[in-house]
């Protein structure tokens, strides 16, 4: 399983100030989604993809693996924008008859569905930008920053810490199946996962209930108060991302000319 | 201040299903002592363990701490358990936080520390277990013997007057197991009262100052660990074995190896040294 986390922890990039790597994929994404431009989010995909691979030093193959699962969903939504179905037949650049139905796609309608790939894909590029650089600990102090209400913080947190011990118990019950032959024909295998996804829910309970005790006994009020990591802030940090957006605003706003 | 940390009274507790988890515990356990409890699975360790900080109510009886009877009010409640700390078996359940530094914090904050005084004091607990170089880490990338560390240091820093550690060297390595022993004897030469529970006769043996055995939620013995390792049948009851050291010693007694009127050793050292040489090997 390609791990986004340890890539995080392990990342060049991973000292920089949380707030700049935030800032810096916000605006980007909100750059790319206001502005409708096929070049500027071809562009901001290869930057962001550049500064992942080149910058926070992932490796190429995972990266296009890690690409894989967004951009499944994306084609599939695309291609439904691109090809219409309907009982109107004027509207087509090229289409097909089925009796009364016409499937085809016009220009616009092509036009459009790739300018929604690229700026989603865009989009996802600076989301992956943000995840593939920055540990958990890092997002969760920009959140509490910028005062979302705690009980979402602390979800968030407790979600994340579950996934890996769930994810470690799941693996040693499927290995476990797997030594006892559990997988070996279809029947088998749903049967297994069946059996696998119920204990898993049980163990899950089990455990957030272990874990409110000790909570408890630690004096757990109803939030879950930490010590904020010291994150110096510097202003001076701001001017080039600034700058990096306004250059491909000039460059969007250039072309448009 | 009273002499005893914690004393029960008929302490009884049945669990929702049914199960009459303890049924009539009756202790007294007194200040800065060093107590290991022992019995099979199912004794209701766990369950009394629960008891002493207030996560569990008692069906009928009471529990008293440092002499004042506990009362189940959320002010005392958070009064006790900044005095009673238990660290679980398993340190998944207790680790949380996305940094052991953060994870460590959490009851001091709560306890009311100001900022500074949890980054002094974290850093002080950090030096004591050695764990300074895992301050930055995420919780879910360490071993299970640095789980466990970082589980009883954000236990520890909260200073508590009582410990309570459910099986702490279970899963250790010897290495890692001999550590953890050695925290919690430095712990009790500054005063504070430790509780245990194991499996390990040997270790309870060489370890505990007071020996309590549990059975099917009674008390089967309370005393000194040479007292209820050397009667069979505590032993046979509470289906343990006697630890090495003694059996090794009333092996040599039995064979007139050794003087007879002496108090048995409590540690392999002492055994060593009380052991016939080749001078006098021969009587």
């Amino acid at each position: 399983m390609i791990n986004i986390d340890r890539y995080a922890y392990a990342s060049y990039l991973r000292d920089m100030h949380p707030a700049d790597k935030f800032s810096l994929a916000v605006m980007t994404m909100l750059l790319v989604l206001l502005v409708n431009s096929l070049y500027i989010s071809s562009l901001i995909i290869i930057i962001m993809s550049l500064v992942v691979l080149g910058g926070a030093r992932v490796n190429v193959k995972h990266y296009c693996q890690m690409m894989m699962i967004p951009m499944a969903f994306l084609l599939v939504s695309c291609t439904t924008i691109a090809f219409n179905i309907s009982l109107h037949h004027n509207q087509y650049s090229h289409a097909l008859v089925f009796g009364h139905i016409w499937v085809g796609y016009s220009y616009n309608s092509l036009i459009n569905a790739l300018n929604l790939l690229l700026r989603s894909f865009a989009a996802v590029t600076c989301l992956y930008f943000l995840a593939l650089t920055t540990p958990m600990v890092q997002i969760i102090f920009v959140l509490r920053k910028m005062k979302l209400p705690s009980v979402v913080i602390d979800l968030m947190l407790l979600t994340y810490n579950s996934i890996f011990i769930f994810w470690q118990t799941a693996q040693h019950i499927y290995i476990a199946q797997l030594s006892r032959s559990g997988y070996r024909n279809f029947t088998g295998t749903i049967r297994a996962l069946a059996c696998l996804g119920s204990n898993l829910i049980i163990k899950c309970i089990k455990n957030s209930d272990q874990s409110y005790q000790s909570l408890l006994s630690r004096g757990f009020t109803g939030e879950l108060t930490v010590l904020e990591d010291d994150n110096t802030f510097r202003k001076t940090n701001l001017y080039p991302i600034i700058m990096f957006e306004s250059s491909l605003l000039v460059i969007y706003l250039m072309g448009r000319l | 201040m009273s002499a005893f940390i914690i004393e029960t009274r008929g302490l009884c507790y049945k669990y929702s299903d049914g199960t009459g988890a303890l049924q009539g515990i009756d202790l007294s356990i007194k200040r800065n002592c060093k107590v290991a409890v022992l019995g099979p699975n199912g004794a209701g360790k766990s369950t009394f363990f629960l008891h002493c900080n207030g996560l569990l109510k008692p069906g009928s009886g009471k529990l008293i701490f440092a002499g004042q009877e506990v009362e189940y009010s959320k002010n005392y409640l958070r009064h006790l358990r900044q005095k009673v700390g238990i660290v679980f078996q398993n340190p998944d359940q207790q680790l949380f936080s996305a940094s052991v530094r953060q994870d460590i914090s959490f009851g001091l904050l709560n306890a009311g520390c100001s900022k500074e005084e949890t980054i002094l004091k974290i850093e002080t607990i950090g030096r004591q277990l050695g764990i300074l170089e895992l301050f930055n880490k995420p919780t879910h990338y360490l071993s299970v013997g640095q789980k466990k560390m970082v589980a009883l240091a954000g236990v520890l820093v909260m200073e508590p007057e009582l410990i309570i550690c459910d099986e702490p060297t279970a899963g250790l390595d010897p290495v890692a197991s001999a550590a953890l022993m050695e925290v919690l004897d430095k712990l009790h030469s500054n005063g504070t009262s430790i509780i245990i529970s194991t499996h390990d006769v040997d270790q309870a043996y060489g370890w505990a100052d007071q020996i309590i055995i549990l059975d099917r939620g009674r008390v089967l013995h309370q005393g000194r660990p040479t007292e209820v390792f050397s009667n069979p049948n505590i032993l046979d009851q509470a289906r343990l074995k006697k630890p090495w050291i003694l059996e090794t010693w009333e092996y040599m007694q039995s064979k007139g190896l050794v003087n007879s009127e002496l108090p048995p050793p409590n540690t392999r050292e002492q055994l060593f040294r009380l052991m016939p040489t080749a001078e006098n090997a021969y009587r």
